[in-house]
């Protein structure tokens, strides 16, 4: 019966990218509803998740040569905005530490386990690199991931509208923050609006998958000996 | 029926480059992999793999056109490799059901915090450029 977890989670998720490319909206993300349906299956019919884990396992594979070619988006990204490309490296490294610092802090200040703070220490990166990160800071992969995906749905819906509001109305300074902040579903909405943001966006994202492991995890450590 | 040969060879050729870039992007992989567990590296291989590459490509070792037709399917599926993953997250539903303010205040909060951030200080250092 397991064996068929691969091939359903292949149809649904095709299915619901069919749905989504008909009515396009950042609340119909079909990542975030396969995964919706892969969790009330695992409930409802209390399916066991070591066989679940293995029965999906070629998955875990396929997500590594994945991150592995994200290099060429980043090589191609990197070579259009080469002349800002230290602004757009400052900016996305402080919008890292951002996010990694709040979610520390909210945590902190809400008393949660060690655990769950390492699961939401690198929120704004793409989510195979999330996985990566927090397991290597001893979080919990499947809470980072989950909450990267509706982190980006809310970026989605709101991203523009907060952007405008906080008086940023440079287009690529929109382009770069929705990237930077809200990962490939944020990209995503700045392609669909014009494309001098989509182009930044996508620089973002690529550079945030860069610079997220290699500053996460040594500002992660550093958070934990100040806030405790 | 007549054969377009030009087409059929055309076809041929791409169908070559496919197992040949994801054998490139395998062999960074499982080097990377080999290096990380030799040396016990805690950095995540994927990523070290995905560095070298990039690395690969700028100092030219590599051309853009060998990695494309493997590289382009995957990011295209990339989403769907993460579901199992997520779906995991099952696993934990006592701890989420416990601490959900926390993560509802980090959906809300991180990414909000994260555009102001850096749309402002985008625009702020491209005003001064």
């Amino acid at each position: 019966m397991m064996w068929l977890a691969l091939p359903l989670t292949i149809i649904a998720f095709l299915c619901l990218r069919q749905l989504h490319a008909k009515v396009n909206s950042p609340l119909l993300n079909p990542v975030l509803w396969t995964i919706i349906a892969s969790v009330l299956c695992l409930v409802l019919f209390d399916l066991d998740l070591p066989s679940y884990s293995r029965a999906t396992s070629p998955f875990n594979y396929l997500l590594e040569l994945a991150v592995v070619a994200l290099a060429v988006p980043l090589y191609k990204q990197i070579h259009q905005l080469k002349k800002q490309l230290l602004l757009i490296l400052i900016a996305v490294a402080v919008g890292v530490i951002m996010a990694t610092s709040s979610a520390y802090v909210i945590a902190t200040v809400l008393d949660v386990p060690q655990q769950l703070k390492a699961s939401l220490a690198s929120l704004s990166v793409t989510t195979p690199i999330t996985l990566l990160v927090t397991e290597q800071l001893g979080g919990i992969g499947s809470i980072a991931a989950s909450m990267v995906i509706l982190i980006g749905v809310v970026g989605a819906i709101v991203g523009f509208s907060l952007l405008r509001l906080f008086g940023i109305k440079d287009r690529s300074a929109q382009g770069l923050a929705l990237g930077g902040a809200c990962h490939a579903i944020g990209t995503a909405t700045a392609i669909a609006d014009n494309e001098l943001s989509a182009a930044y966006a996508s620089a973002a994202m690529a550079l945030s998958a860069i610079l997220t492991p290699l500053l996460v995890p040594l500002y992660y450590p550093w958070l934990v000996h100040w806030l405790g | 029926m007549t054969i377009n040969i030009a087409a059929l060879g055309k076809h041929a050729k791409l169908a070559l480059r496919l197992p040949v870039s994801w054998a490139i992007l395998s062999s960074f992989l499982v080097t990377a992999h080999l290096i990380s567990d030799y040396f016990a590296f805690s950095f995540p291989a994927p990523l070290s793999a995905m560095l070298a590459l990039f690395l690969a490509l700028q100092l030219g070792l590599l051309k853009l056109h060998w990695l494309q037709p493997g590289t382009q399917p995957l990011l295209n599926f990339m989403p769907l490799f993460f579901v199992p993953a997520a779906a995991k997250v099952v696993e934990h539903s006592p701890l989420i059901a416990e601490h959900w303010l926390v993560l509802l205040l980090c959906l809300f909060l991180v990414p909000a915090l994260g555009l102001i951030s850096i749309g402002f200080l985008m625009q702020r250092l491209r005003g001064t450029s």
